[in-house]
């Protein structure tokens, strides 16, 4: 796991703010080359925000700063033409929303062209064969008709695999897969997610894989950072997080988590709410929910290192398990 | 369902094809019902307005004058019967005889479109090159100086009647600086001041559609997917905001096309312009029914193939229309 090559892109005390309140509230981390980082946390805790901030695709209402580095060069702040030329071919993003995130007037076939004629240089015939190939992969049925489909004319599944097909048709170092799998049922999830680790073993791929999915997480990814109302509360190696989880809001997610072949059971709701803006408390921010409470959470928190690749927003991760 | 879409790939061609002839069909009966009811409308408009015999033949005309008149031109009947008849001749292309100078007044009135067509053709063409362009740029750049301008603008350009422009420019370009003839020339100095007025004006409400157009599709989702392509700002906006906003305007653009005929009155009138709005002018004042009746319909005929075109072309950018989904 620990190497020593220089990360792909290293997020360094990212935040984000909308008139006055902060929505992520310093985002520290790193990703290498061909590795799958997963984000985990609450609806609303700043997953997609986060990423939409690095891509540099939030607009002028946000207010961002802390530091992105693209192979040693910062993005925030950069200028338009560095943030284009990075967008797409070196990261890509599947949207949380894949059928909003396609041109309703636009054949999908349109869409992937555009892609390649981008990126790729393809010209000519060659663009609408490489589309119904990166179709096919993504596993859209008789390719070559459906390339002149519209997104309304397909199911929510298809627009999240033709979504998934766009952002790899750039060959992206970097994925961003913001819930790609959640409208495609078990078969065509477990394809979906053989083809991006296919992709990513023929081509260096490195993937940020955000999900509500647990399982799937713990499936597919070598680090795993659980976000909590802005911030990461805990960022370790799958292996690590899942069996011994050190932050308490970490426990108490995969609580909720079925057991592996066990029968499903509903996630168990935290009790309380997310604090945010105003009522952000100076201490720990999930203080308020935490069964294990005491009078030192209160006070402002610093991240521990529990074990090597292993570190948590919480006092008493030094001495958790 | 995926089994079905493979083995029925012609028969799925083919539908698309019928629904899209089953649009047009539909909106070429509502083109022609359109044209009818406002033919019908102004048919009986007209004759409650009056008694076409003492219109024609004045108040002090004998009575038995009236009676021969009456009887020629098939008055007697029942109204209904009467505008049938009417309809009937006007599929011929007769539309009776104009009172002011006794000929057919179909021909009269197509003689006065081409003067009209003179300036109401390069108006629209002003409309749309500062409209557009204008909406576009308020758009992008939200709330800025160059927004508030060009929306201020649009508002005056709303609220200030067209002939009120005409006015103005008259005033300051003919009377005081004497550079622009102020009346009724064919000639290119002589266009100038009806087409600016009339083209200013309809420039401000274009420009607003437009803003409002790009507005409503920069806040879609689909735009951002755009730029986190990596696409330019300029490639997202012309490949993607335009094209979609524009389809959205194809149904304002047609009612601009569609007023090309019926635009003009009030400018013609003013800048003594010799064409189908001054005809119209001095044909109501002068009671000329025929001349009248020719000219409605010739508008409203316009309008509504304008209007039958941009729903096409507006279906063709934008399938979902077709499918009843948009
Ligand atoms: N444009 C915006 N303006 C103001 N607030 C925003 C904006 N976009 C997001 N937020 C707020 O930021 C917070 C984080 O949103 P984000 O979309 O990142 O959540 P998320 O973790 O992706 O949730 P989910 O799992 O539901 O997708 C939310 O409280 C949201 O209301
Ligand atoms: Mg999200």
């Amino acid at each position: 796991m620990r190497d020593s090559a220089p990360p792909l892109l290293s997020v360094n005390n990212l935040r984000v703010a909308f008139g006055g309140v902060e929505r992520v509230r310093g985002l520290t981390l790193s990703i290498r080359a061909g590795q799958t980082l997963g984000i985990v946390g609450e609806s609303g805790c700043g997953k997609s925000l986060s990423w939409l901030a690095v891509l540099g695709l939030l607009g002028d209402a946000a207010k961002i700063r802390g530091s992105v580095l693209l192979d040693g060069s910062e993005m925030i702040g950069a200028n338009r033409q560095t943030l284009e030329r990075m967008r797409g071919r070196r990261i890509a993003m599947v949207f949380q929303d894949p059928s909003g995130a396609l041109n309703p007037m636009r054949s999908i076939g349109w869409q992937i062209d555009e892609v390649l004629r981008l990126h790729r240089g393809l010209r000519g015939a060659a663009v609408r064969v490489e589309t119904c190939r990166l179709l096919d992969r993504v596993g859209i049925p008789d390719p070559v008709r459906r390339a002149n489909a519209y997104a309304d004319e397909l199911s929510g599944g298809q627009n999240q695999r033709v979504a998934i097909a766009m952002a790899l048709a750039g060959r992206p170092e970097l994925l961003i897969a913001d819930e790609p799998t959640t409208a495609l049922d078990p078969t065509i999830q477990a394809q979906i997610l053989t083809l991006l680790k296919d992709v990513q073993r023929e081509s260096g791929m490195a993937m940020v894989l955000i999900s509500h999915d647990l399982s799937l997480v713990s499936e597919m990814c070598d680090m795993v950072a659980v976000m909590y109302a802005g911030e990461i509360v805990e960022l370790a190696s799958a292996r690590a997080l899942f069996a011994a989880p050190a932050h308490p809001y970490t426990r108490a997610l995969l609580a909720g988590m079925p057991m592996l072949d066990g029968p499903r059971r509903p996630m168990v709701a935290i009790r309380g709410s997310v604090p945010h803006g105003q009522d952000m408390p100076p201490g720990c921010a999930f203080a308020a929910r935490c069964d294990t409470f005491v009078a030192a959470c209160a006070r402002p928190q610093g991240m521990h290192t529990v074990a090597p690749d292993h570190v948590a927003l919480c006092h008493r991760a030094r001495i958790a398990t | 369902m995926e089994g079905i879409a493979v083995v029925l790939p012609g028969f799925f061609c083919a539908g698309i094809f019928r629904v899209m002839a089953r649009f047009i069909a539909w909106r070429l009966l509502r083109a022609v019902l359109t044209v009818l009811c406002v033919a019908l409308f102004v048919a009986i408009a007209l004759r409650i307005s009056g008694d076409p015999a003492v219109i024609a033949l004045g108040p002090d005309a004998p009575a038995a004058a009236l009676q021969a008149f009456r009887a020629q031109n098939g008055l007697n009947l029942p109204i209904p019967m009467q505008i049938a008849r009417q309809f009937l001749a006007m599929l011929h292309g007769n539309f009776g005889v104009s009172m002011m100078d006794g000929t057919q007044a179909l021909p009269l009135v197509l003689r006065h479109v081409i003067p009209t067509l003179e300036i109401a053709v390069p108006a629209l063409l002003l409309k749309l090159a500062l409209g557009i362009p204008a909406g576009l740029l308020a758009a992008v750049r939200q709330n800025s100086w160059i927004d508030r301008l060009v929306m201020a603008g649009a508002a005056l350009g709303l609220a200030v009647p067209n002939f009120v422009i005409g006015v103005l420019l008259v005033i300051v370009f003919a009377v005081k600086l004497g550079w622009l003839p102020s009346s009724g020339q064919p000639s290119f100095a002589g266009l100038l001041l009806p087409v600016i007025s009339l083209g200013l004006a309809g420039a401000g409400v274009l420009a607003r559609f437009t803003r409002s157009a790009i507005v409503g599709v920069l806040t879609q989702p689909h735009v951002r997917a755009a730029s986190a392509k990596g696409l330019s700002r300029s490639a997202v906006l012309l490949r993607h905001v335009l094209p979609n906003a524009v389809a959205t305007l194809l149904p304002v653009i047609g009612l601009a096309i569609g007023g090309l005929l019926a635009g003009t009155v009030v400018v013609e009138t003013l800048f003594s312009w010799p064409g189908l709005g001054n005809l119209l002018v001095v044909a109501v004042a002068n009671r000329d029914v025929p001349v009248v009746e020719c000219i409605l319909i010739l508008s409203a005929a316009t309008m509504a193939l304008s209007n039958l075109v941009m729903d096409v072309a507006h279906a063709w950018r934008d399938p979902r229309i077709v499918r009843g989904r948009g």
